[in-house]
């Protein structure tokens, strides 16, 4: 009997992808096991002491379509630019990729070790391709950028563990940090952290997005005092959306309102339920606005309440 | 000391099997590895660049309750017809699974598991002894289920997706139908648009003692009429942590519809929540044979908030 199978996988264990993992490295020169190796695009990327540079040669060039290749970032922060060394949003066209930080152990969606970003691309990652899994990152877009975007063809795109830093961007409507556009479906969005410091863009815009779920969020506008506009905005052709169990938190700052809708949406389009929202007495929020009546349908959603207040009180508007 | 223990496993690490691998891929050429392979039911599928071209083949390889394991490499599988059993691949006592590469999205699977290829009466897979399904899409055959767990089996099915959308519509299509006891149903998507069958039947006394748990039914379009049925016969039925979602011109009619002549405890159905397009949580049970506590109703903007389910029928 051998010890581990003649193919790799370890007895016991199912296997949970058939693919490749590329390793990345965030610099030019990075350490694993407490050994310091050299990163470079002319590595060919599947082992921990012969990282590549970049995520996007890595994207570009090396992973295949639903070939359950895995793109591994190394701790640190990674600027995508292209060959040339400039900045540029990799495109993420291979079907069933996923890429992921190494949490280190179950990881902090707080603040995880992984982090992309940079000033110009448009999008930290740009999905258009399905199936695609991002996790364990901490993405911080550049001002008036995207940290994820989806282009039609990104269905199934699953973004967890992440953390979005809406707060070192200089302060712009444009910056967001899930742009959901394409008219994509089964959107997954789980366990995640939004931070802004003001006048950002959405934490989520949901264009046209359908059966997706947007669950066990937080999204905070607390980071610097300003007004958060929307921490997520949903489309008039957006249907069967479930925004639940999620909080969302002010601060000493002001978010405008938490899940904006907007007008001649579909009937029914949006199921907002069990999530928590700033007390609307000490800064101006409002939990949920902008449905027409009828396309927003709202259970079980509370503001919270101050000390020697009343303790929460239940969400009845959307409008 | 050793990093890999002698028989195997990663030292300090628990296994979750102690079976066999089989692979199965899609299509006749498949990449594993980043290398492209083809596949062949002559191959004995026990790694991954010499992967099974059926999920047939690979049931028919495995040995029940031996911890044995199918993975489908991500792709549009088509079992085939037996000839036996209704139809479709018959799995005994192993685990089937996709490959999430991650955590995977119930919300779309890379592994789909689509209609059977033959004429005959036939279900996507069958299923027999304590099967485990995961981290799967499915596609049932019109006017079949996806998945039916036979009598004496103990199933366990998360992670997965149920397309309801694609096949014609049928009230006899339907995503899973228990036939077998203890089945337990988690974090799994149905997804509907009208007048098709339940996303999952209890059928008779066999599936009694089963949960069904985190999931979601949606209906985009048309009248779905039972979310999740129960017959009479069936029961223990346990219902909790659910979302159900008519959207759109989609309305589900029972969100957990029931039958008259139900024993007493037929169902337990706890903190599931419905969406305003649905007509009710519980519904055509007869008085004190179902329990409910804290089912709520959405409601529109300028209503209540909430709505506490109160009845069931």
């Amino acid at each position: 009997m051998s010890l581990v199978t003649r193919h790799g996988t370890i007895w016991g264990q199912i296997p949970q992808t058939h693919g490749r993992v590329f390793w990345v490295s965030p610099s030019d020169g990075y350490t694993i096991e407490g050994q310091t190796y050299r990163a470079s695009d002319g590595n060919d990327g599947l082992a921990p002491e012969r990282a590549c540079r970049r995520i996007n040669h890595v994207i570009d060039n090396l992973v295949k379509s639903d070939a359950g290749d895995v793109v591994l970032l190394l701790p640190g922060t990674h600027e995508p630019k292209d060959s040339s060394g400039t900045d540029a949003q990799p495109v993420i066209d291979s079907s069933g990729v996923t890429i992921t930080g190494i949490p280190g152990g179950r990881g902090n969606y707080l603040g995880q070790r992984s982090r992309i970003g940079n000033d110009n691309s448009s999008a930290l990652l740009n999905v258009t391709a399905a199936n695609v899994e991002i996790s364990h990152l901490y993405i911080q877009p550049g001002s008036a950028r995207n940290g994820v975007v989806t282009a039609a063809g990104g269905d199934n795109l699953h973004v967890h563990n992440c953390y979005f830093d809406m707060h070192t961007a200089a302060v712009n409507t444009s910056t967001r940090g899930v742009n959901l556009a394409g008219g994509v479906s089964g959107v997954l969005i789980e366990d995640c952290y939004f931070v802004s410091d003001g006048a950002q863009g959405e934490a989520i815009h949901t264009q046209n997005a359908t059966a997706s779920i947007f669950q066990g969020c937080t999204f905070s506008s607390g980071y610097s005092a300003g007004t958060w506009a929307a921490a997520i905005t949903v489309g008039s052709a957006a249907e069967r959306i479930i925004i639940r169990d999620n909080q969302f938190i002010a601060g000493n700052s002001t978010m405008g309102i938490c899940i904006q809708g907007t007008t001649s949406g579909v009937v029914g389009g949006t199921l907002i339920a069990r999530n928590s929202f700033p007390d609307s007495t000490a800064v101006a929020n409002k939990a949920i606005d902008g449905y027409d009546g009828g396309d927003a349908d709202i259970v079980n959603n509370f503001t919270a309440g101050l000390g020697s207040g009343d303790g929460g009180v239940i969400v009845t508007t959307t409008t | 000391m050793g990093f890999i223990t002698k028989y195997g496993k990663v030292d300090g690490q628990i296994p979750i099997t102690g079976g066999r691998i089989f692979w199965v891929s899609p299509g006749d050429s498949y990449i594993a590895g980043g290398k492209a392979y083809e596949a062949t039911d002559r191959n004995d599928g026990l790694s991954p660049n010499k992967a099974l071209r059926t999920i047939n083949a690979a049931a028919l390889r495995t040995t029940e309750d031996a911890g044995d394991v199918i993975v489908l490499l991500p792709g549009t599988h088509t079992p085939t017809d037996e000839g036996t059993d209704d139809g479709g691949a018959v799995l005994r006592g192993v685990t089937i699974t996709g490959m999430p590469s991650g955590r995977g999205n119930m919300l779309g699977q890379r592994s789909i598991v689509g209609p059977p290829s033959g004429a005959v009466f036939n279900q996507c897979l069958s299923l027999y002894g304590k099967c485990e399904v995961s981290n799967l899409g499915f596609i049932p055959k019109t006017a079949v289920r996806a998945l039916i767990t036979r009598a004496g089996s103990s199933v366990a099915i998360r992670n997965c997706y149920f397309d309801l959308e694609t096949p014609v519509i049928s009230v006899s299509t339907r995503g899973i139908l228990l036939s077998g006891p203890n089945g337990l149903i988690e974090n799994c998507y149905f997804a509907s648009d009208g007048a098709q069958g339940a996303g999952i039947l209890a059928l008779n006394a066999s599936a009694s003692d089963c949960v069904i748990r985190d999931c979601v039914l949606a209906c985009s379009a048309g009248t779905w009429a039972a979310a999740i049925e129960a017959y009479a016969t069936a029961l223990r039925l346990i219902v909790q942590d659910c979302m159900f979602q008519g959207s759109g011109t989609g309305l589900i009619s029972d969100c957990i519809r029931g039958a008259t002549g139900a024993g007493d405890g037929s169902l337990q159905a706890i903190r599931n929540i419905a969406s305003v397009r649905t007509n009710d949580i519980v519904d055509a049970y007869d008085a004190g044979t179902a329990e409910i506590a804290e089912n709520y109703t959405a409601t529109v903007g300028g209503g209540a908030g909430f709505a506490l389910e109160t009845t069931t029928n």
